[in-house]
């Protein structure tokens, strides 16, 4: 069924992601049943403003967005659709990350979020709002939902473009996370040994004053020569 | 849809700050459709101290093509750790985890996954957790984890 996507998608030409919804949004359904309809596969880019934003993502958004004048910072697509795509058909930067069960919820129910990555210093950040249905204990972050969104932004720190798999993930929770907050992932690659990649990273709230998480993590890149399907 | 039966739940509200929210959905319960995310059961055995949890992961929790996410396996362990650590210790937040990835898992084929309470200390309680195939002869991870008992 992916696999008929992916040839699909290939017809299709090169896959560019609209930046701040040049195409029209597809309406969204289903959550689940959409990956498997399919006569046409329409990619669009979540990692963009919606209604159910809150004025706290929204600012640190237009934030980030600033930094990325200078093209230090650039904002990560992020997709739904998609599930493997052929590295070669597309050029590293434009890579997205297929991120199924994430992106399998209606605005604001789940996970709303932006990525921006800094190539030179090695560093992703990530603008989190949980929704009602990541909770864990009542009104709470499910620890789960956490450390999806940490595992996801330390792989993103670590490689964009090449895969990667998590080898290890060492999360210390300091504070619950209210369900409906905003809070910054800042990963760093702090070592690369080899096929090995180091990241660390904290959760901190909007204003930096309340540390939820830090984590250290270990990734490995996939050995090219083998195929991965 | 909560892990808890409510009378467990407003036990944990008199020791821990909890709000309910409404329209709030346990983070397991992905989408309404069957078969399609987490499909789970756990089991507690309160005298050998142990958790067992069966864990089948449908199509929605892929990471790299036809191998479980490794988040979507962190969650289920986080769960077994929970469960474990509420029903043997009265421990609910979860303070530390590691996660050390053996081999991937394979969407749609069974995930055992067993959780021990290995010590104490004071207010923490020490978890260990290995996920294995149904018939145990393959690791995909081992995990573990400190909680914290509720005052």
């Amino acid at each position: 069924m992916l696999r008929s996507c992916l040839a699909r998608l290939r017809t299709l030409g090169a896959l560019r992601g609209p930046r701040g919804g040049a195409r029209p949004p597809a309406t969204d359904t289903g959550p689940a049943l959409r990956l498997f309809s399919s006569e046409e596969v329409i990619l669009k880019d979540y990692s963009v403003p919606n209604p159910s934003w809150s004025k706290d993502l929204r600012l640190l958004y237009d934030q980030y967005m600033k930094k990325c004048e200078d093209g230090s910072w650039k904002r990560l697509p992020s997709y739904r659709d998609v599930a493997h795509l052929d590295s070669k058909l597309i050029k590293e930067e434009q890579m997205p990350q297929a991120r199924i069960f994430i992106r399998s919820y209606e605005d604001g129910l789940g996970f709303e979020f932006v990525m921006f990555h800094n190539d030179v210093e090695k560093k992703t950040v990530c603008l989190f709002q949980g929704g009602p249905y990541l909770q864990g204990l009542s009104g709470w972050l499910h620890g789960g939902a956490m450390a999806t969104m940490i595992d996801i932004t330390s792989g993103m720190a670590a490689s964009i473009g090449e895969r990667i798999v998590t080898a290890n993930l060492n999360i210390d929770f300091k504070r619950p996370v209210p369900l409906y907050s905003v809070v910054v992932i800042n990963s760093q690659l702090y070592k690369a040994e080899g096929r090995k990649l180091f990241v660390s990273c904290d959760v901190r709230s909007v204003d930096g004053k309340t540390l939820y998480a830090e984590a250290t993590s270990l990734f490995v890149k996939l050995d090219p020569e083998k195929s991965s399907t | 849809m909560q892990l808890l039966k409510e009378a467990e739940l407003a036990r944990i509200a008199k020791a821990v700050p909890v709000q309910m929210i409404e329209d709030a959905r346990l983070f397991l319960q992905i989408t309404e459709m069957e078969t399609l995310g987490f499909e789970y059961v756990i089991f507690h055995n309160d005298s050998e101290k142990k958790c067992i949890c069966l864990f089948q992961p449908g199509p929605l929790l892929e990471g790299l093509p036809g191998i479980i996410h490794g988040s979507a396996l962190g969650t289920v362990i986080d769960t077994t750790f929970f469960m474990m650590a509420y029903y043997s210790a009265r421990a609910v937040f979860t303070g530390t985890m590691t996660i050390t990835f053996k081999s991937p898992g394979i969407l749609s084929s069974v995930v055992r996954l067993e959780a021990k309470v290995t010590g104490t200390e004071g207010r923490k309680v020490i978890l260990s957790c290995e996920a294995q195939s149904s018939d145990r002869t393959i690791i995909f991870a081992e995990a573990s984890a400190i909680f914290f008992r509720m005052r």
